[in-house]
């Protein structure tokens, strides 16, 4: 251990698992919460030298990352690769049986019935392109023939409709915190 | 709907395998990490040695006679306690190598990619605080496109976000952890601004430039100021897992003294630009970078003042409330919303 900070392996170890469902939750797309959950951990390797927090916080500190990655994702429709980049890190590939599990873990396919009945709140070309991803599971080069528009077109308006819609899902996280 | 399975994975499952095989790379880039940083301590320490033996020689750039001294001169450009930073841009799009500069048709301009977009910021020091003003582009229901105003602030471990046009008139208190202050720059709402220079953009020059990531080229001129210019590039985001996710071109036209950004540049080599052609270029421009005394009244200038009476949401998510162990059992997430006259508070 070179760097002061929180052991990010130790973090990875004990709550990995639960902040990738966290973030599949939130954008109902396994390819793009795997690219932000990787962007988190990197990004917390590479400034855990800077964390002034108790050891207490350090799990706080993490979802704090991975929050911001999830608001730029809302925002610009692409997951940031930087960290990973700067630390030479490959995502794994995600395999059609990873992929399954994930989604099953996540609870996702409950979740999509969550995201059908809170379209309602948004535009049209919104409420059609969530629809298609997250409802109907079209790829994005799928949904951007369907819609008649370019891929990078269709992903921002996924990733801001997903924007709205995680008022949906906080509602929904919160009635499950209240059950729970 | 409930939350599915918590158990873990079971060994040797393919999912387990995808978990460690990310472990893994995590570890290797710990120990890459570590002898990155062990090379710069000594690289660091061959420097030192060297500017004893050449004390008093000076770089010069283009032959021109600016001293390149990037950590002096980005540690000059930080506001230090006592002062408050102020940063204005305004940034646009527009297509290089096309055949027009403008960025034209439907789906851009309901993106906003047509209209230049203006960011405050004021940051200062000791303890650390920020603000940030600025608009995004927002569809309404009827298809047309506004510029709807955001502002986020950092300060005492909570940052706020103030979005008058977003369904309510609502403030979000998101408590951070405190080793959170210098990662400021990757905010929620710092996201949102355009050109994304950040609260501490001379750092973050100064941090390209000791990398490699930027190279200074010579001298030039910004709308008749003198600039000194850096060109590099720097990763991008990339908008699948399977991209290559190569480097954007990026230029800094900086202020010579200070290395206080006057221009940013940064072409989206490869990003969809909407059927117009050329490449998706953004422009940057920095109107105003200036410190100003810290009193009473710039102090405001660190604060969000809300219109009205705005909901006030508290958020913490219940993840957080789980791993941390407070309240989870019950459920409870703290989340609760009050109509308080903000402005009033801030009296």
């Amino acid at each position: 251990m070179f760097d002061k900070g929180p052991d990010v392996k130790a973090l990875y170890s004990d709550h990995g698992d639960e902040l990738l469902r966290f973030l599949v939750r939130r954008t109902g797309d396994t390819e793009i919460a795997a690219d932000l959950w990787g962007e988190t951990f990197a990004q917390a390797l590479g400034s855990r030298g800077r964390f002034r927090g108790s050891d207490e916080q350090e799990v706080a500190w993490l979802y704090t990352i991975a929050r911001r990655q999830l608001a730029r994702y809302y925002r610009r429709g692409e997951a940031e690769c930087r960290a990973m980049q700067r630390l030479g890190m490959e995502r794994p590939a995600i395999s059609a049986e990873t992929e399954a599990q994930i989604v099953q873990r996540a609870g996702l396919d409950e979740m999509r019935d969550a995201i059908a009945a809170g379209v309602a709140m948004l535009s049209d070309g919104a409420r059609e392109a969530i629809t298609l991803r997250i409802v109907d599971e079209l790829s994005y080069s799928d949904l951007a023939s369907r819609l008649a528009i370019s891929e990078q077109a269709a992903r921002l308006r996924v990733s801001r409709g997903m924007r709205t819609l995680a008022r949906v899902l906080d509602v929904q996280t919160l009635k499950e915190a209240r059950e729970g | 709907m409930t939350e599915t399975s918590y158990e873990p994975p079971k060994p040797g499952d393919e999912y387990a395998r995808f978990l460690r095989d990310m472990g893994d790379q995590l570890e290797q880039a710990e120990h890459r990490r570590a002898s990155q940083t062990r090379g710069r301590r000594r690289i660091a320490t061959g420097v030192l040695a060297l500017g004893v033996v050449v004390a008093g020689a000076v770089l010069l750039v283009g032959g021109g006679g600016g001293r390149v001294d990037v950590i002096a001169q980005a540690e000059a450009a930080l506001a230090p306690p006592g002062q408050v930073l102020r940063i204005s841009t305004i940034s646009h799009l527009e297509m290089r190598g096309g055949t027009h500069p403008e960025v034209t048709g439907s789906e851009a301009e309901s993106l906003g990619w047509n209209k230049p977009r203006t960011a405050e910021e004021w940051s200062a020091s000791g303890p650390t605080r920020w603000r940030i003003a600025t608009t995004i582009p927002t569809s309404t229901r009827a298809g047309s496109v506004t510029a709807a105003p955001i502002q986020c602030a950092y300060s005492n471990g909570s940052e706020e976000t103030y979005n008058q046009a977003f369904l309510t008139n609502e403030l979000v208190v998101v408590p951070v952890s405190k080793g959170q202050d210098e990662t400021s720059e990757e905010s929620s709402c710092t996201a949102q601004v355009s050109g994304g220079l950040g609260t501490d953009p001379v750092t973050h020059i100064g941090s390209m430039l000791a990398s490699g990531q930027l190279h200074l080229i010579g001298k030039g001129t910004v709308s008749g100021r003198e600039v000194l210019r850096l060109t590099g590039s720097e990763p991008r985001p990339r908008p699948t897992s399977v991209s290559s996710g190569a480097a954007y071109p990026v230029e800094y036209d900086v202020e010579p003294e200070t290395y206080a950004p006057v221009r940013v540049t940064v072409e989206k080599v490869g990003v969809d630009a909407l059927g117009n052609a050329g490449t998706l270029t953004e422009i940057t421009d920095v109107t105003a970078y200036e410190r100003l005394p810290l009193n009473e009244t710039t102090a405001g200038l660190l604060r969000i003042e809300t219109t009205g009476h705005p909901l006030i949401r508290h958020q913490l998510n219940q993840y957080e409330q789980r791993l941390r162990g407070a309240g989870a059992a019950s459920g409870e997430i703290a989340v609760r919303a009050a109509k308080v006259a903000r402005s009033a508070a801030h009296r």
